[in-house]
Parts: structure tokens; sequence; C-alpha cells
């Protein structure tokens, strides 16, 4: 990789003015000199970093900490009000998908509008436009009003057109893939492979898991300002640190808490945490993506999940009981979980990871079988199963949720996920206060 | 804004065959509009009120005073699309604005382009009805000397217009009432020689007043305008369009502050 310096932030504060109403902005602009219509509010202020081309960066954050912000001014959409900044190259941001769409419009018609609109000229697009429509998958419909699309096609129209602009720079704005099922793995192939084509990459993201195994560098926003900016992993964990520090963890933390601000919350509060849980989860687990699984011979005939990956039916047992609800032992019980698994034989086998967290949902341990470079072995139609044993569970006395993720092979991407799979009380003796059960000694002498 | 030729034919394209596409009459609706328009004018006034234009050259029958209209209509409906349709041209597309790099310029100059269809429907008209009925003639090639100005004008009101827009959301609500005035205090349905000389100088102001007899005396009575007139209004709309221009540039800094 060249040391070419892609994108230079230069002490760059963005200040927006707060007006009561659109007209007092045009008479401030007009005679703002006599007399002032706003109220200032900082969004960033002394940003300062500069990316190498090929550089991937995390941005990460709470809520209002001024992410997009930083990510709308590198995409060139708003002007900094002080400071300058330089990017070098195309640039594609991936923050609104399907700019300009015209519903009456065919697909064919809306890839040549939305590509011009995405800065590719006539040529390019001739060139790429069978690429587009083929890794949309609209198939015969391209020549369609895309006011017949369902959403799913929609979006994969868009992606695809975003994509395909090869772009110098790349800006992620939360999701590193779109769409459902197979397409999601597609999306997620995309990125990586421009990633890996040597674009410089701007991620944001909440899934601190994604942000750890996908980017060199993180820069971490507060409050608008630097808080903290070096290699991804020292980063993350003052971050994570931080994160920690703003839930008490001595109060059980219920959904309805802000779950921007609370990993654990955002855990509970279902849906779009999702991927969040399992992505706070593997921060733990940093060796990830070293392991890569060598793709399967099978024959890609019967395989009715294309690209995708599905969890079949999945198991908890603790002392050879099955069941949602479950008693044990703290620091004797065997924990097992069994998931059965469907896969795309095309595609690398899946891996999967056991979380374990809280009652409240904060994540207390998982594991991640790729990162122990074990890849699960699977029949020729891409059907297998696999077991995780842990014995002597060493979590103390409490109600604690188990699940499962299905993820892909480099543990980034999650197929499925189900959590709680089960719940497990344990209980033992002891007094002992907090999550687990450590295994020490004392030994004393009399002076 | 050259660079980027093959970007403002895809916007134009998406803003005219969005609006005609789906519609059972399509792209007939830019001749049938200015028809029906020219037939209720020619209805009232020609017959309730027994308007009659000036000798140019023809009998001042109906079909003389319709032609007449018809020439005013195709510049009025031109201005006209443009005050209604630019305030909002950058309002409507914020995702431009805000999400991606676009040169947002274009818009406006969207908004005029498919504008002009009102013009280019007048003048092919007229100049096929003059080639049938009446002697065509080589005045008729100084039309798009004529037209330049009156495009400039077009761009330089979409400009302002677009981008004070976003700032004021009044101009939405101002433009019919406007436009509505603009109808009656331009002479269309009226010839120019009907205004008392003392308000002339005011009505000579106005370009589309200047845009609908220039292209009355091209395309109906073979003369030449007079060319003082058109340079005059060459360098006015060549500098509302620097102004446009100006205003664009500095409020367009704003517009994602706003959006």
């Amino acid at each position: 990789m060249s040391s070419e310096v892609a994108i230079s932030v230069d002490h760059v504060g963005k200040t927006y003015r707060l007006y009561d109403k659109p007209s007092d902005r045009l008479w401030q602009i007009l005679w703002g000199g006599k007399r002032q219509y706003f109220k200032e509010f900082t969004a960033v202020s002394d940003i300062d970093f500069s990316l190498k081309k090929g550089e991937v960066l995390g941005v990460v954050g709470v809520n209002g900490a001024g992410k997009s912000t930083l990510l709308q001014l590198i995409a060139g959409t708003i002007l900094p009000s002080s400071g300058s900044l330089k990017t070098h190259g195309r640039i594609a941001a991936l923050l609104e998908l399907g700019s300009g769409f015209n519903l009456d419009f065919t697909g064919r018609e809306n890839i040549y509008l939305n590509a011009a609109t995405l800065g590719l000229n006539k040529r390019e697009i001739d060139q790429k436009i069978d690429e587009i429509i083929a890794f949309a998958d609209i198939g015969v419909h391209i020549d369609q009003p895309i006011k017949t699309y369902s959403s799913g096609m929609h979006v994969r129209l868009a992606f695809s057109i975003a994509t395909s602009v090869d772009p110098d720079v790349l800006i992620i704005d939360e999701a590193l893939s779109v769409g459902d099922g197979a397409f999601a793995r597609r999306s997620f192939d995309r990125v990586m492979k421009i990633k890996e084509r040597g674009a410089t990459v701007l991620f944001c993201s909440h899934t601190l898991f994604h942000v750890e195994v996908f980017c060199d560098r993180a820069i971490w926003l507060h409050q608008g300002r630097v808080q903290k900016i070096g290699p991804v992993s020292q980063v993350l964990s003052t971050y994570q640190e931080f994160l920690d520090s703003l839930a008490d963890p001595s109060a059980p933390v219920i959904a309805s808490a802000d779950p921007e601000t609370s990993p654990m919350a955002m855990a509970l509060a279902d849906a779009a945490a999702a991927a969040t849980a399992a992505a706070t989860a593997a921060t733990a687990a940093t060796a990830t993506t070293s392991a890569e699984p060598e793709a399967e011979a099978v024959s890609p005939a019967l395989s009715p999940p294309t690209g995708h990956a599905r969890i079949e039916s999945v198991a908890v047992s603790l002392d050879e009981h099955q069941g949602q609800e479950l008693f044990g032992v703290s620091g004797v019980s065997t924990l097992r979980m069994r998931i059965d698994f469907r896969s795309d034989p095309t595609q690398p086998a899946p891996s999967a990871a056991l979380v374990l967290s809280s009652e409240s949902g904060r994540i207390l341990a998982t594991h991640l079988a790729c990162a122990r470079g074990h890849v699960f072995a699977r029949d020729s139609q891409g059907n297998g199963s696999a077991e995780i044993r842990l014995e002597n569970i060493p979590l103390n006395k409490g109600r604690f949720r188990v699940g499962a993720y299905l993820m892909c092979e480099r543990g980034i991407h999650v197929y499925q996920w189900i959590d709680p799979v089960a719940y497990i009380q344990l209980h033992h003796d002891g007094s002992d206060q907090g999550y687990f059960l450590i295994n020490a000694d004392w030994s004393s002498t009399a002076k | 804004m050259f660079k980027h030729h093959y970007l403002y034919w895809q916007w134009l394209r998406r803003d005219v065959a969005g609006r005609y596409r789906g519609s059972v009459l399509g792209l007939l609706w830019p001749i049938l509009q200015p028809l029906t328009q020219i037939a209720v004018f020619t209805l009232i006034f020609y017959e309730f009120m027994q308007m009659r234009w000036p000798n140019t050259g023809s009998n001042g029958d109906a079909m003389d005073y319709g032609l007449n209209v018809f020439a005013g209509l195709a510049v009025f409906n031109f201005f006209a699309e443009v005050l209604a349709r630019a305030p909002s041209a950058i309002l409507s597309q914020p995702n431009l604005v805000t999400k991606v790099r676009f040169p947002l310029l274009l818009l406006p100059a969207v908004t005029v382009g498919s504008a002009l269809v009102h013009i280019a429907v007048g003048s092919v008209s007229l100049i096929l009805l003059a080639a049938l009925f009446r002697h065509a003639s080589w005045v008729m090639l100084w039309l798009p000397v004529f037209l330049l100005p009156l495009i400039l004008y077009g761009l330089a009101l979409a400009l302002l217009l677009a981008s004070l827009g976003i700032y004021l959301r009044d101009i939405g609500q101002v433009m019919p009432a406007l436009t509505n005035m603009l109808m009656f205090l331009t002479p269309i349905f009226y010839p120019a020689t009907a205004v008392p000389v003392y308000l002339k100088p005011w009505f000579e102001l106005n370009p589309i007043g200047w845009g609908a007899q220039a292209l009355r005396s091209l395309l109906l009575e073979a003369s030449l305008p007079s060319l003082n007139a058109l340079c005059l209004h060459a360098v006015a709309s060549i500098l509302l369009l620097l102004l446009g221009r100006y205003v664009f540039l500095r409020l367009e800094k704003g517009f994602a502050d706003v959006l």
C-alpha cells in the first residue's frame, strides 16, 4: 500500500447555528452584521487526523457524539465551519441509498439516473450496467417500473449501484450489509472486496466487534471532540470501559434505558441491537479474523439456501437436562449447546458463538468457534451440527441467558441469532458476590 | 456545468418523462394545455368583448387573435412554470443536498430545461402554421437569438427562487398569486398597443412581454423586432443571471444545514 494521504482532516470543526425559523437564516446571511439571529451548537470541534490510502478507520461514540457530522463532512455534503479538509479520489457514501430514484422509471433507467448522480459518466455506466443488474439479482423485472419492486429489490438495486462506482474512499454508516438472507451475505462480501482492493474506508458503527475486526485504526468521538484515536484495539477497550461506566452494573438495566448509551440495554432492545450483542460480545474475543477457514469441496447443485446460512435448531442443556429454564450448580454443572445449521455449500462453512449474558442483557462471556480456528464439519448439502461444551460452569449464582449466534467464517457477519435460547439458574452455598466464580487459593502464615 | 452534461440530461429526462409518464395523453399535454387556454381567451375576449388584434398583415379574425395569444402563452407558460417549480427544485430533493455530493446548480437548470417545452411547442406549432397558411420567412431564423435572453432570464429566476425558497418557505406560496397577476399585466391576450402611453415604459421592462412581442413579430408578422431592445435584454439577462448565480453560490453553503 502506498503511503499517499487519502483524507486529511485539519483541525476541523462544525458549528451549527440554530434558528427558530428558516427565514431567520436568510436574514443572518443578508445582514448578519447587525444582529444575531441564532444560537450556536457545536457538533464537532478540533478534529484532526489523516488517513493514508487503504487505511480503514472505525468511528465510534455514543449517539450525538458527532459521528454522522464527521462522516458528512468527509463525504463533502456539509462544509466545515473551521479548519480544512481534503479528500482524494472518488468517494462513495453508503449513507443514503437510491437518491433520486424515480418510482415510475424502470430499474434500468434508474441505474443510469442514480449512477450519474453518484458521479459516473455514460461510458462507465454502460460498462457496468450488466454487472449492476446481475448483482442486484432483479432478473427480468429490471425493465419494469421500480414502483412494482418489493422493498428488498429496491434495496438490492440501490446498494448494487452505490457500490459499483469503484470508490477510492468508502463511507459506511452503521451496517456492513444490507437486505436479508443471501443478499446480506453478498453485500457484506462486496464491502469486504472494496476494502481489500485498497480503498480507504470510514466505518461508523455501534457494533464494536465489527469495528474491531474491520478497521486498522479507530477514532472515539465524545461530545464532538476526539476522545481517543489510535490502533483499533486500544481505542475500543477504552471506549468499552467508558460504556461500562455509564451503566451502573449493580442496578439491573431496564430495556427502556437509552439503548445507545448502554451496550447491555442494547442487547435487550432487540432487533437493531441484535448484532451489537454478538458484537460487544466478541470484543472480548479479540483474536478473531486470523483464522481463515477454507471452503469445502462440495457440489453446488443441491443448495437450497444460496449464500445464506440459518439455524435449523438449537438446544441448550445443563447437566443432561434440556429445556428453556434450567437449574444447576455454580462451578459444577456442565452446559452444552448444540446448533444444527444449514448453509450454502458453495460458501465457506459458517461459524458460531455461544454468548452468556446477565438477565439484564449485559454480556458476560462469549465463545466464538472460528476465533479458535475451528471449522465446522458439514455434509455436501451444507448441513451440519456443532456442539459446545462448558464444564464446571464458572458463573456465580443467579439467572443467566444463553444465546446462540450463527456467523460467517470470519465471525463478522451474523446470519442468524437466537438470544436467549434458554435461561439457566445457578446456585451454590457460598456467599461470594459478582458474576463469576473464580478459582483461587488463599495461603497465610503467622508472623 | 458543462462537464455535468450527462448528469443534466439524465435529470432532465427524469423530470420531463416523470411528469408525463403514466398519464393517458402523455406528451400531448404541453400542446393541449395552451390550446384550451387559447380557446377560452378567444371565446371571452374576441367573441364576447370584441377585442381585435391591430393589423399585423392579416385580416384580424379569430384565427389571428388565437395565434397571437398562442405566441404570448408560449413565453408566459415558460416563465409561469419556472416561477411555480423553481422554489421547490432543491427543497424537494433533500437527499441530494445532505447525503450525496451533487452539483446542486443543476436542479434549477433542470426546471428551466423542462419548462422550455412550452416555448418549443409554441414555436414549432407557429412555424408550422405559418409555413402552411402564410408565407414562411427567413426572419424566423432569428428566433434562437431572441430566445436566448429568455432562457437566461428563466435561469436567473430559477437560481434565485430555488436558493431563496429553501430559507423562505413563503416563496412557494406567493408564486401562484404572482403568476396570476403577471398573466394580466403582460400583453398576452391583448396587444401591447392597448397599454396606455404613460404606463408603457413600465410594461416594456417586463421580459415576458418583450419575449411575447418578439415571438409574434418573428413568427406571425415576419418582421425583425428592434435589435436595440434585444441587446438591452441580452445584457440585462446576463447581469441578472450573474446575480442569480452569485446568490445561489452564496446561499448554497447553508442548504445542508437547513434541510
